[in-house]
């Protein structure tokens, strides 16, 4: 088990340096030039060639493109992601100035859909073809259709704009910093992305219950008698693995920020710092932020491979 | 076996638990909670990175900045040159001797006597090739530029305090523009020396202190700068006069999100689109004011290309486009339409050609220069702004009804630069400057001189007799004598049609009934102005 968890790490590793350098050359394939991004062609009265020429020296930017990579691969192997270009401060500390409010709008949202999901899509898989499922299912059908940028601004303007109950967007109010007033903000974007995430799951779990109600062993447990709520927990069990390899896949694209409702609730999160860092081709930013998503995604999978072995008692003896 | 089923949904919930739990730590905190004086909360249509006058800043940061530092003179909404720090000045008649005469008794927002000193030091650094300001060229008439230039020198001699409050400023060469070029809005602030004095030059631009400066002459100081949240600052109790209102929190926010605040009196002033002005103007509690803005927004002609060289062909175009139209359709009107690149008033002969909206005459206009235009003409712009994709619309089938192939290139600001530098673009359609304080503004624009990349000439025109007319308004600082020089220079400019002079969109910005005193400035990037004069009605 421990020997099995040790290669993976080291698998992963290497995994991480390759998506690493396949990330400087991508980005730096991408057309579109930093300095001019920067600099406005009309400064004005400003000696525009000898300011750009001094700005790509600071920056690096006049170095051959393999010693830039040298120096930023070596960096990188001691830990040092390097500085922004836009204001000169290291990468790992904007990414992690901005990890916690993303941790904290996507983990709650995760959370609470995952917590509305789990009993909802039993619910449906148990009264199957009937009211509560039907309900169920198309209310979640219509969740995955409608684009939740579309649901964020209608909130915004029925509980904001309209009945004035709750504030509009950002994670404070202007001069405060209380638990209460942090909830207060956390409401409309964690409702409205915790309902995106449900919304699909619904789906997933009502699936695999469904095939686990129809395997014999089910037949066997409700032979011997077992009351519906026991075979609902036998069947919950083992629907769990697809849910997790499901949690699994989606945990990363979900950490990495959640960029439109972000952009919609001014939230300071990841979305919006890798927005902004691609649109001002800030290199060194783009790549953290490229690198921060790797590992979330090599994380994920560890932590998944390692639920298995809880969850299924097989993978276990397997090994 | 239930014990079993429990922790399975426990293992999977307390991974999501364990990832929520971390971000609860290094969530932002805002330290005032607690204050009893007044406050504002005001709009910032971007996110600034840092607060460094000596760069080249773009609009939130010049916003910030013009709250947080003071220069010698600025330009006030009727674009006069108005009194900062220098109360009085005077211009010598062959236009290169300013002297200026600074208030008494100021200090810095640490206590620090402020003294012409400070103002000689900030100008040396603005000048100076080692510290490599963005605004360096715009001293470049300064005796002793080309000293410091070349090393030879480490002050600006041309800069001098004569006593304590005064400064005199030296051209070498006579620049009665000079005052718009220092002053004409959010630039060339004083900076400290008594803090940065002994900071070393090379490194300024990249300085700790501009990533939050905690010295200024404005009417704020920072407090805290929340990464894409706000910029809280609070008043300056060393600055000059009273400050009405105790705490700003400048939030970084969408114009979506600002026009849903402005709604539900989350934010008291902002500055909106002429897009949303049907959403914004029926909000109970709301003013809407608009100035007249200082710069235009602008087709380039690219004249390296041959078929643009012929001038009927940009006259055609001009006719072709109904400017006024798009005013009224997509600015709701308010803009105005230009016939110069220059914008003074005084400097505007009465007599330019309207080029009325007219597409028969284009089009005899076009058949008379024998051009052909049959190939695709792109106009390039970057897309963002709907104000200016909806106007890009309307150019496009302008151009196309008089029977010119023009289609929409849509480009980011970094492809937009590289096709000046590689001259490749046909049609760049951008907007900005600040040209009305003074029509010498205009003329890096224009001048032969003054072709992209060694100035903003992204049209890549030259006329000769165009230079000379705004060298003469330059060389003099007498009235009269300036008048005549720039009203030729607008004939000539008008006739040759170096840029499509597409609109002047006023600025508009709306208020909250709390918010009093504020007083709408068309340059948006200096719409904080008189800031140190708002207040709060409760």
């Amino acid at each position: 088990m421990l020997k099995a968890v040790i290669l993976r790490l080291v698998s992963s590793v290497g995994v991480f340096l390759i998506i690493a350098v396949g990330l400087f050359t991508l980005v730096r394939m991408a057309p579109g030039d930093p300095v001019d991004m920067m600099v406005p062609p009309d400064v004005g009265g400003a000696d525009r060639e000898a300011y750009v020429e001094g700005l790509r020296a600071r920056l690096g930017l006049d170095q051959p493109i393999l010693v830039q990579f040298f120096r930023w691969f070596g960096d990188l192997l001691q830990g040092n992601l390097g500085y922004s270009y836009a204001n000169g401060q290291p990468v790992g500390q904007l990414l992690a100035d901005r990890l916690g409010p993303t941790l904290l709008l996507m983990g709650s949202a995760l959370l609470l859909g995952v917590l509305i999901a789990i009993p909802l899509g039993v619910i449906a898989a148990v009264r199957r073809n009937r009211v509560a499922d039907y309900t169920i299912t198309s209310v979640s059908v219509l969740a995955i259709a409608a684009p939740s940028f579309f649901l964020a601004m209608l909130a915004i303007y029925v509980f904001s704009v309209k009945l004035r109950l709750l504030p509009s967007s950002g994670m404070h109010s202007t001069g405060q910093s209380g638990l209460i007033d942090l909830l207060t903000h956390m409401i409309l974007p964690v409702g409205i992305l915790a309902l995106a995430v449900a919304a699909p799951f619904i789906r997933y779990v009502r699936n695999g219950m469904l095939e686990e109600l129809g395997k014999d062993y089910i037949r066997a447990v409700t032979a011997k008698g077992a009351g519906q709520f026991l075979v609902v927990g036998h069947a919950l069990r083992n629907s769990m693995i697809s849910l997790i390899t499901v949690l699994a896949l989606y945990l990363p694209t979900f950490l990495a920020g959640a960029v439109v409702m972000e952009q919609v609730f001014a939230w300071p999160g990841m979305g919006q710092l890798a927005i902004s860092a691609l649109t001002t081709r800030d290199y060194p930013v783009i790549i953290g932020f490229g690198l921060y998503v790797a590992v979330l995604v090599l994380l994920c999978n560890l932590i998944a491979d390692l639920l298995y072995t809880v969850v299924d008692p097989r993978v276990r003896t397997a090994r | 076996m239930r014990f079993k089923k429990t922790t399975s949904l426990v293992a999977l919930a307390a991974s999501a638990l364990l990832l929520t739990a971390c971000g609860t730590g290094p969530a932002p905190t805002g330290e005032s909670g607690s204050e009893s004086g007044s406050s504002a909360n005001v709009y910032l249509y971007q996110k600034p990175v840092s607060f460094n006058p000596l760069k080249g800043a773009q609009g939130a940061e010049q916003l910030t900045m013009s709250l947080m530092y003071d220069n010698l003179v600025t330009t006030g909404p009727d674009y006069e040159i108005i009194p900062r720090l220098a109360e009085t000045w005077e211009v010598s008649d062959d236009a290169k001797t300013y002297t200026f005469h600074l208030a008494e008794g100021l200090t810095w927002s640490d206590g620090e006597p402020f003294t012409a000193e400070d103002v000689v030091f900030s100008y040396t650094l603005y000048a100076d090739p080692t510290v490599g300001s963005a605004w360096r060229k715009s001293l470049q008439d300064v005796v002793g530029y080309d000293e410091l230039d070349a090393g030879s020198a480490d002050t600006l001699a041309g800069v001098v305090a004569t006593d304590e409050h005064t400064v005199t400023i030296t051209l070498s060469r006579p620049n009665a523009g000079f005052l718009s070029l220092i002053g004409y809005g959010s630039v060339f602030y004083v900076l400290p020396q008594h803090v940065l004095g002994d900071q070393d030059r090379a490194g300024l631009l990249e300085n700790e202190f501009f990533s939050k400066p905690t010295v200024g002459m404005g009417p704020y100081v920072l407090d805290e700068f929340n990464v894409d949240e706000n910029v809280v600052l609070s008043a300056n109790e060393h600055f000059r006069t009273e400050v009405g209102i105790d705490t700003l929190y400048l939030k970084m926010l969408t114009t979506d999100v600002a026009t849903a605040q402005l709604a539900t009196g989350e934010i008291d002033l902002v500055q909106v689109s002429p897009l949303d002005l049907d959403a914004v103007e029926g909000l109970p509690g709301v003013t809407m004011e608009s100035a007249p803005s200082p710069g235009f927004i602008r087709a380039a002609l690219n004249f390296s290309k041959p078929e643009f060289q012929d001038k009927r062909v940009r006259q055609a175009m001009l006719h072709a486009i109904d400017r006024k139209g798009m005013i009224e359709g997509i600015l709701g009107g308010h803009g105005s339409v230009l016939n110069s690149s220059i914008m003074t008033e005084w400097a505007l002969p009465d007599d330019l050609n309207e080029y009325e909206y007219d597409p028969e005459r284009a089009k005899t206009l076009l058949q008379e220069s024998g051009v052909d235009l049959s190939r695709e003409v792109k106009l390039s712009w970057v897309t963002g702004q709907r104000d200016r994709d909806q106007m890009v619309t309307v150019i496009i089938e302008n151009l196309q009804a008089v029977g010119i192939n023009a289609v929409a290139n849509p480009v980011d600001a970094g492809a937009l630069t590289a096709s000046y530098e590689d001259k490749s673009y046909d049609l760049a359609l951008f907007g900005g400057g600040v040209y009305t304080p003074d029509p010498a503004s205009s003329s890096p624009m224009l001048a032969c001189d003054q072709h992209f990349p060694a100035g903003s000439n992204t049209a890549m025109f030259c006329n000769e007799d165009l230079d000379t007319a705004f060298a003469a308004g330059a060389a003099t600082a007498i009235p009269a004598e300036r008048t005549a020089a720039y009203q030729e220079a607008a004939r000539l400019d008008n006739e040759w049609v170096p840029y499509l002079w597409i609109t002047a969109a006023d600025t508009l910005w709306a208020s909250s009934e709390r918010l009093q005193g504020f007083a709408p400035h068309g340059d948006f990037t200096n719409g904080f102005w008189n800031a140190a004069e708002w207040s709060i009605a409760e």
